[in-house]
């Protein structure tokens, strides 16, 4: 009898706590991407543009595109919600999407909500644009042929997943702008022929843009700091180095360089801080890959010319890095995270490392090899 | 004590008696009976009485072994003459007159020789039962075809044969105040654990009630939880997988006139288990097995977890089924619960007509059910289609558990667990689940923990209960039900191959 009683006392404390606040998914409008800018008349407000999922029957496209403006994220949606006949609902947003207004002043308090709220994955993915985000997203909206809400999304998880892009999840980005001496990186949109596509990569110092660099001079960020298992690479290298392997009886065309393609590419790299007086990094790379691509006909049956051509290749990549290191001492950002390395052993503060990086020194040690190159009839 | 030796005095002063004072005794005992013969001979200068049961004795043998003999002889009878000369063998001398009617009921013939000090009874029952036939409760593809019948003997027999050893011990419980009913309890001697056979010995023959329908209902009584949705001893149709428990030092339990064998102790997987993973190759045989744990929990979880999904958690659904997921819900008037429990019950319906009536009509109406109304109920807008795929899996994921009393239990568990997940999303199905466990852990079969053998943890007993491993590695008896032999051969000699040129 007591445990009857029991029973029913947990049966009224279940009745008294309530029901948890439903979400039916048929009343609900998901947003999948957000723009954000800044409004132009107001500098305090926030324009919002949202791209959401709503379940109607009769409807022919599930998307709806909504904007607002509003002081907060979350204001905005509130605003956005009264024009909407869906609860709006952030819980499967995939694309965060910053125009150039909000990314030069910083981006930091948007992002703050996002990571509080435990609706959103952390695994969302961030993107800074060229021109006003809202824009591009009534761009795609109007002109993508596929499934808009997931346009963006697919866009660059597609690229991050063949290795083109680095990863920049939320996570990511918040995981470098916490980190001393470390600077994130976003993909950087623009609308071509009334599509969006990845035109550069955006750099931030902070949470702030400071510059851009092209997707392929990214290619170098991760070499740097993590490793490829299947990424891919053009390199031209210019062709007076390899007239004497020219098989020239096949190929009589006159060109500058030499366009080739490396693909399967394997990376390795270890950074090591030198001396920290002159903070100077040594890095070691090693890349493995595959040949799939030539300009020219080479005899790459000689063992010789397989090896100048990896020295060549190796002594071109080395270059470009070094520009690359040029551009990032001048902004004075370092998405590679030397400061990272330089903290794990002389700690430091931001401000500090800030000062020092435009001095830092790097010394590289690039080894490239061919594994494979085809069988050339 | 005293009351017992007064009924001995007592019986012992109804004989010797006249034939016509027995007659109105056994009369009166048989409540004037229509079947209740009695016959009356002269044999000689004896007088001679014949009494039975006419339904319940077989005739033939009535006449040939018992009055053929008895009246073509010239002279006089005595008990003991009737005794030797008589072609039966199961002869009894009976002088109780309780003792007696115990005997007529169950089949026996009566033979009293006027003044004698005795009478005598002669068991030569005729019972009507089917023949034995293929089982269509446990269908099994691979292995041995035959069930069970409602004859004991049958069974019995059927047991026997398949363990064809002295060892196999076979004792006799009469349980039933009103109607008597013989249960016959079975074990290998060498191989049961004592305990467990004096536990169930012990729970059968303390069982006091008027009768026993079937072995079904018995388990009901002699079950360590009454209060527990989860059955506690395995009830099967087949000899094979009777005797397999058996040698794997399990009880086993007949009952007379059920066409159920009762096995103990048992646990929740093996309820899951089949003789047929053993005929299987064990790498198919696990791949079988381990399906059925996946079905068990795709039928229990997969229609709370869709209700939990599209009403709170939003986020778990892939981007690409959310638009059609949300566009099939968008459709329907209802809430997720009551569009799941409204299927749910179709379904349950569908089976309960489907199994009472005659299999001809039963499969019409699986199919006006299943497909035209499947169909309308979508088209309707009563339900979402994806629903229907999700209730279907369900529904179907409960039919692979190869006894039907467990799959009847999940089915049944499920509908809280809609509620629950309806209410609370997948934080109530996770307290419907916590729940489950922690009933589950405290449930015992025959005193032995439920969860064996993965509560009380125990990795020898893995490759018996979840998986098969090839027979060279697995070579013992499940550790957890404690049989007095482990070992069912020799690990070593297996791995043996004798070569030609040996």
């Amino acid at each position: 009898m007591p445990k009857l009683h029991y029973a029913s006392l947990c049966f009224i404390f279940i009745l008294l706590a309530g029901c948890a606040p439903a979400y039916p998914i048929e009343k609900l409008g998901v947003i999948n991407t957000i723009g954000v800018d800044i409004n132009q008349e107001n500098e305090e407000m926030l324009d919002s543009t949202y791209v959401f999922f709503q379940f109607d029957p009769n409807a022919n496209s599930p998307n709806e595109l909504v904007s607002s403006t509003a002081k907060t994220i979350k204001g905005a949606r509130e605003r956005a919600n009264l024009k909407s006949n869906f609860r709006l609902v952030p819980g499967k947003l995939r694309v965060q999407l910053f125009g150039p207004s909000i990314a030069e002043q910083g981006i930091f308090s948007i992002l703050d909500t996002l990571s509080r709220d435990a609706k959103i994955t952390d695994t969302m993915y961030l993107a800074a644009a060229d021109s006003s985000a809202g824009d591009i997203l009534s761009q795609v909206f109007q002109n993508s042929t596929t499934n808009v809400g997931t346009h963006l999304y697919q866009l660059i998880d597609t690229n991050v997943e063949q290795e083109i892009l680095i990863r920049t999840t939320l996570r990511d980005f918040m995981h470098k702008y916490f980190d001393v001496g470390s600077d994130p990186v976003l993909p950087l949109l623009s609308v071509k022929d009334q599509m969006p596509s990845i035109t550069k990569m955006a750099l931030f110092q902070d949470d702030r843009q400071v510059g851009e660099i092209s997707t392929e001079e990214g290619f170098f960020i991760k070499l740097l700091s993590g490793k490829y298992q299947t990424g891919r690479i053009e390199v031209d290298l210019p062709i007076e180095k390899f007239e004497s392997v020219r098989e020239t009886e096949t190929d009589n065309r006159k060109e500058e360089s030499l366009f080739l393609a490396l693909s399967e590419l394997r990376s390795r790299n270890k950074i090591k801080l030198v001396s920290k007086e002159e903070v100077k990094f040594k890095s070691e790379v090693k890349i493995e890959a595959r040949l799939v691509e030539l300009s020219e006909q080479l005899t790459l049956d000689d063992e010789k010319t397989l090896h100048k051509l990896e020295d060549e290749i190796a002594k071109n990549l080395k270059q470009q890095i070094n520009n690359l290191m040029a551009k990032f001492k001048e902004l004075n950002v370092d998405p590679i995270g030397f400061g990272e390395i330089y903290n794990t052993k002389h700690p430091i503060t931001k401000k500090e490392w800030r000062a020092k990086f435009p001095e830092m020194k790097l010394d590289i040690d690039l080894k490239v090899k061919i594994l494979r190159h085809g069988i050339i009839e | 004590m005293k009351r017992s030796k007064e009924r001995k005095s007592k019986a012992k002063e109804m004989f010797p008696l006249s034939i016509a004072d027995l007659k109105k005794q056994l009369s009166d005992a048989m409540h004037d009976n229509p079947d209740f013969q009695l016959q009356e001979f002269q044999v000689g200068a004896s007088k001679i009485l014949v009494f039975y049961i006419t339904v319940m004795i077989n005739k033939n043998q009535l006449n040939s072994s018992i009055l053929s003999p008895l009246l073509s002889k010239k002279n006089d009878w005595t008990l003991a003459e009737i005794r030797n000369k008589l072609p039966l063998g199961n002869a009894a001398l009976q002088t109780d007159l309780k003792a007696i009617m115990d005997d007529l009921i169950s089949g026996a013939v009566g033979i009293y020789v006027e003044n004698e000090e005795g009478l005598l009874t002669y068991l030569i029952p005729q019972q009507e039962h089917r023949k034995v036939q293929k089982s269509d409760k446990e269908s099994t593809v691979l292995g041995p075809q035959d069930a069970f019948t409602e004859s004991l003997d049958t069974n019995l027999n059927q047991v026997r044969w398949r363990l064809n050893s002295n060892d196999l011990v076979s004792e006799k419980i009469i349980v039933g105040e009103r109607v008597k009913t013989e249960i016959r309890l079975m074990y290998l001697k060498s191989l049961a654990n004592e305990t467990d056979v004096q536990t169930m010995r012990q729970r059968l023959q303390n069982l006091v009630m008027d009768e026993i329908e079937d072995a079904t209902p018995l388990t009901y009584f002699i079950e360590d939880s009454s209060m527990s949705i989860f059955p506690q001893f395995y009830q099967t149709e087949l000899p094979s997988r009777f005797t397999y428990s058996i040698t794997k030092g399990k009880v086993g339990v007949l009952v007379d006139k059920s066409p159920t064998g009762i096995i103990a102790p048992t646990t929740l997987f093996s309820f899951f288990e089949s003789t047929e993973d053993v005929f299987m190759r064990w790498n198919v045989g696990s791949f079988i097995r381990i399906l059925r744990f996946v079905a068990l929990i795709i039928s229990a979880l997969l229609t709370p977890a869709y209700v939990a999904a599209v009403t709170f958690h939003y986020e778990i659904i892939p981007t690409p089924l959310l638009t059609s997921l949300g566009s099939s819900r968008a459709a329907v008037p209802f809430p997720p619960v009551i569009e799941a429990m409204f299927l749910e019950l179709l379904i349950e319906l569908l089976r309960e007509a489907g199994a009472r009536l005659p299999t001809k009509v039963g499969q019409t109406i699986g199919i006006v059910g299943g497909i035209v109304i499947g169909q309308a109920a979508v088209a309707a807008g009563l339900t979402s289609n994806i629903l229907i795929i999700v209730v279907a899996i369900s529904a179907l994921a409960s039919f692979t558990a190869p006894s039907y009393l467990i799959g009847s239990t999940i089915r049944v568990i499920r509908f809280p667990m809609i509620l629950l997940s309806g209410f609370l999303g997948l934080i109530g199905v996770m307290a419907g689940i916590c729940f489950l466990v922690i009933h589950l852990l405290k449930v015992t079969s025959l005193g032995r923990p439920y969860l064996l053998p993965a509560y009380p943890f125990n990795y020898k007993d893995f490759d018996n209960t979840f998986y098969r491993l090839p027979n060279f590695i697995s070579n013992l008896r499940s550790v957890s039900f404690r049989p007095k032999d482990m070992i069912r051969y020799k690990q070593k000699r297996t791995k043996k191959m004798k070569d030609i040129d040996e």
